[in-house]
């Protein structure tokens, strides 16, 4: 192919003189000035292979034009010969100065001409053809050709040295490109040749593989140390102003000189590749394992599609258990891959590659539709409702229509939103907090209940924690597992427990594995547990089984009463102070419980703290050391023995009975007394303990205030949803807890969090186990009671409740008073009128008889 | 009659030194030789001269001097040379018109080179 050569000339017989003579050699273009030359260079760029230029033209000259061209990159390289008058030096040396190849002047010789055309072209190839293949433009680094022969030669020179190849490449490199701009990608890159140069100083080989690729062959003899690769990060940072330019290196260690070079250098990229993302780490050496896990790595990628559709995933579902009655209440959905050839794969082995190529959204997708499918299959066979938890990753909540695919989802099967619990990880929120804030938001309006997985693995502010939409905050297992080990008094955990308390959250702790973890959860108030410790994961169909035998024993508890046999039947405590009394009752009770006594109030806690199976305590007010209701407080103040029935015993004393009632006896019974009496009322307590225990069964973590255990602003929403019109006359009433404050400092008596947990089981003890018992706000609760005859007996119930909170005066601190509004629901109102009307009548009885109970009418207004 | 070299050395001429330039070929430079009269720089330079523009002058003068060398006209060449140096110094107040007129007198004997070796060719 004929070369291209530009004339530039203005005068259009010399122009056309040249052409002539160039015309049988060269494909010839003409310019006349400057600008035209310009427009023809952006069209043909390096395609013209020389310039011949007049200096002396109008519109734009010669030296201009030089100037415009040798400054571009783009044609910097293309040779100009400058056509001379041969009159004036000056104008040759200028012309040179200016990036000018040669010059050749008129008149013309063409034989010169020819020549001198010739031989610049010729010459400017082989340099650049040099070059191109020797050295990389941008750094001035071999170029990666060059590189793997040079690589290769100084292997062949010296078979008795042992060497290194190190590669390096920077994380998102085209980030820095796109936002920063190509000529500050370029500098960065400039830079880091520099520091290659400068720090291997001549002991190795350095090239540049492509893009932000750099590769170096060392000798073996100095070690590599995070320390020193984390310096030259440093050192790179400083390059731009940049500072979170992240470089990751890879190792290979030559020790088979057959493997072609090219080979070598993939593989420690590959090694510099396998650390991306981790945070700290800046070099991996390649070594057979790491082989290993890169070819699994692809034959997993090779396999997911196929995977998926042939059924090779399933969920696995480990149950989540309520520590203070250990009962299962829900499962985590887990995905397990059952590979025909390869067995059982790890998770942990294919989800983070499914995070990465975005595969771990259609196996999310599977995940949600087989939890589903299998809550409809146990509601189908009538268990009692459970919620699943299943993941959702950071890529699905990138999706546009993630809530649509979740309420299709629950949809197809009939389910309410509730029963899916949501679980995104806390860093997926610290990554894009608003996006994420928005769309969990919108899921957690739809109904989802949202659990932050992972918490206290990420870097929550404080500040943000408080704007994310969460019901659940699930704590990180290994951060548990280290957390243990601690002392109690210091513990994060229990820093995090209270936090949780304070944003009303519940707490699941995932991982537990042993008695003593469990023991420290229960002891800083964590209310769900998850873990091998329970049970593992399991098949769908082992979890239904489990969940088979927890509905059945439900029933066994409620509808028997009494036990079958003393062996089957719950541990009873006798604590009296009295020997000859404690043989009474073991003896008046045998054959239905198996008793146990002691003669002291430390005795008692302890043995109260470590039998949690304890079915019912007989308490003596005048046990020694100090007294019975020492015994009394601890009960109450301890959420995982609310259901523990105690029944007072004592002398006659009218004061003793009240206030034994007012903080939480089931029953008072004076001595001397029938033992019979005795049994028929620990038999009736039990009972009604069961009951109880029956509507929390049916609760959901999400819906339950942590601290009081009656349902939550959420739980209160869901629960009067399903009122219906067999349940009118509903009383609704609005409760409000006064001098709670007060209470917080005086020591030794109960603090306000204990009083308003009290107050939850003064509500419980009150009411039926249908009906809705909710705290609605820092002091105040909201109880809706079904079916209620009328307005005088609805005035007594709220009357009762009021003056329990009167009398009790719990330990005799700051006094403590509850008011009350009261409203009644009859056919063609709607609930939340009905509650705005106990509202408004709370704050009327606030407003003139605080301590009481007002009834809503038009005239409370 | 006389044939082109000799009417072109009669001029003044390097025969050799200029056909070389043009491949040895005559209806070649005669065509280029055409080109010469429609070129405007001998009508600028005198439109600068009048003007007092001595810069666009020495610009007009400067190619019309590459031209007449590359045309191998000596005689012209050398009258454009004349006012060439003192333009390109910027001297002013130099006898421009005269030179001027040098110049435009040996254009014309260029007008009778042409006809002279078209004439003769025809012949």
């Amino acid at each position: 192919m004929r070369k291209t050569v530009l004339v530039v000339e203005d005068n259009l017989l010399n122009r056309s003189l040249l052409c002539q003579i160039l015309a049988d050699e060269y494909a010839v273009l003409e310019a006349e000035n400057g600008q035209e030359a310009l427009a023809l260079l952006g069209q043909y760029g390096e395609g013209i292979s020389l310039i011949l230029l007049d200096i002396v033209m109008p519109v734009m000259d010669g030296y201009t034009f030089l100037k415009i061209i040798k400054a571009d990159p783009a044609y910097a390289a293309i040779p100009v010969i400058v056509t001379t008058q041969n009159d004036a030096e000056s104008d040759e040396v200028a012309a040179l100065s200016h990036g000018a190849s040669d010059f050749v002047a008129k008149p013309y010789r063409p034989q010169i001409i020819l020549h001198r055309v010739a031989s610049i072209i010729n010459l400017r190839e082989t340099a650049a053809m040099v070059n191109l293949f020797q050295y990389d433009r941008l750094t001035g680094l071999y170029s990666k050709e060059f590189f793997y022969q040079q690589v290769k030669e100084a292997l062949q020179r010296n078979p008795g040295r042992e060497y290194d190849i190190i590669c390096s490449n920077i994380e998102n490199f085209k980030l820095v490109n796109d936002v920063f701009g190509i000529p500050t990608g370029d500098r960065l890159l400039a830079g880091i040749a520099g520091l290659y140069r400068q720090g291997m100083d001549g002991r190795g080989i350095c090239g540049r593989m492509g893009a932000d690729q750099f590769a170096c062959l060392l000798e073996r003899k100095y070690t590599y140390t995070e320390e020193a690769f984390q310096q030259a990060s440093v050192d790179v940072n400083k390059l731009l102003d940049v500072r979170n330019i992240v470089m990751k290196w890879g190792i290979y260690p030559i020790t088979d000189r057959s493997v072609p070079v090219e080979q070598m250098c993939d593989r420690a990229l590959l090694a510099a590749r396998s650390i991306k993302g981790q945070y700290g780490k800046y070099f991996a050496r390649y070594d057979d394992a790491l082989r290993d896990r890169l070819l699994k790595e692809q034959a997993i990628t090779d396999s997911m599609e196929a995977a998926l559709a042939e059924g090779q995933f399933q969920i696995y579902l480990q149950p989540k258990y309520r520590i203070r009655d250990e009962r299962m209440v829900g499962a985590e959905a887990l995905v397990r891959w059952d590979h025909p050839e390869w067995g059982f794969q790890s998770p942990a082995e294919f989800i983070p590659l499914f995070e990465k190529n975005g595969f771990i959204t259609r196996l999310d997708q599977f995940v949600w539709d087989k939890a589903c499918a299998a809550i409809r299959s146990w509601d189908d066979k009538g268990f009692p409702p459970v919620a699943v938890s299943v993941n959702v990753s950071r890529a699905d909540i990138y999706n546009a229509d993630l809530a649509g695919f979740l309420m299709g989802t629950v949809r197809r099967y009939g389910l309410s939103p509730f029963r899916l619990h949501l679980e995104i990880t806390e860093s997926a929120y610290t990554e894009n907090p608003k996006q994420i804030i928005d769309t969990v938001r919108q899921l957690r309006e739809l109904g989802f209940i949202i659990e932050m997985d992972d918490f206290g693995s990420g870097y929550s502010s404080l500040n943000m924690l408080n704007e994310m939409p969460i019901d659940i905050l699930k704590l990180d297992m290994k951060f548990i597992q280290s957390e243990t080990a601690k002392p109690n008094s210091q513990g994060i955990l229990q820093f995090i427990i209270n936090l949780a308390r304070w944003m009303h959250l519940n707490v699941v702790a995932e991982g537990v594995e042993t008695k003593e973890q469990l023991c420290r959860l229960a002891e800083i108030g964590c209310d769900y547990v998850q873990g091998y410790y329970f049970a593992k994961p399991m098949p769908v169909a082992e979890f239904e089984a489990l969940l088979a035998a927890q509905a059945d024993l439900r029933l066994d508890d409620l509808d028997e009463g009494l036990p079958p046999s003393a062996q089957e039947g719950p541990r009873l405590l006798v604590a009296d102070e009295d020997a000859g009394y404690r043989e009474e009752v073991r003896r008046a009770f045998r054959g239905r419980y198996e008793v146990d006594g002691v003669a002291s109030c430390e005795e008692a806690l302890q043995y109260i703290r470590t039998h949690p199976d304890t079915g019912a305590v007989i308490l003596s007010l005048t046990l020694p050391a100090p007294d019975g209701f020492t015994v009394l407080g601890a009960v109450q103040a301890d959420k995982s023995l609310w259901d523990l029935p105690v029944i007072a015993t004592a002398p006659p004393d009218a004061e003793l009975e009240r206030r034994a009632l007012g903080q939480g006896a089931d029953d008072f019974i004076c001595k001397p007394h029938f033992m019979q009496s005795l049994l028929k009322r620990t038999q009736a307590a039990i009972r009604a303990a069961g009951d109880r225990k029956k509507v929390r069964l049916l609760q959901d973590a999400a819906f339950e205030d942590p601290l009081t255990g009656v349902l939550n602003r959420r739980g209160l929403e869901e629960s009067v949803s399903t009122l219906g019109e067999n349940d009118l006359p509903l009383a609704v009433y609005a409760f409000d807890l006064d001098g709670l404050k007060n209470r917080n400092q005086d020591a030794g008596y109960l603090r306000g969090d204990q009083v308003l947990a009290w107050f939850g089981t003064v509500l419980r003890r009150h009411t039926r186990e249908d009906d809705v018992l909710a705290r609605v706000g820092g002091d105040e609760f909201l109880a809706v009671l079904r079916q209620m005859r009328s307005e005088e007996a609805a005035a007594r119930k709220g009357e009762e409740i009021c003056a329990a909170v009167r009398e009790y005066a719990p330990g005799d601190g700051a006094p403590v008073s509850c008011t009350a509004g009261l409203a009644m629901m009859r056919e063609g109102d709607t609930i939340q009128s009905v509650i705005q009307h106990a509202d408004q009548a709370l704050y009327q009885a606030k407003k003139r008889k605080k301590g009481s109970i007002i009834l809503w009418g038009e005239e409370t207004l | 009659m006389q044939g082109f070299q000799e009417t072109f050395e009669a001029y003044g001429a390097d025969y050799a030194a200029t056909m070389e330039r043009f491949m040895g070929n005559e209806a070649m430079y005669l065509r280029f030789l055409d080109m010469l009269f429609q070129d405007e720089n001998l009508s600028k330079l005198g439109e600068a001269l009048d003007g007092g523009d001595l810069q666009s002058a020495f610009a007009a003068a400067h190619t019309l001097k590459g031209v007449a060398a590359n045309m191998g006209l000596t005689p012209l060449y050398a009258a454009v040379c004349a006012i060439v140096e003192p333009l390109r110094a910027g001297t002013p107040g130099c006898a421009y018109a005269a030179l001027y007129a040098g110049v435009q007198q040996e254009f014309q004997k260029v007008r009778g080179l042409r006809d002279a070796l078209k004439g003769g060719g025809a012949a």
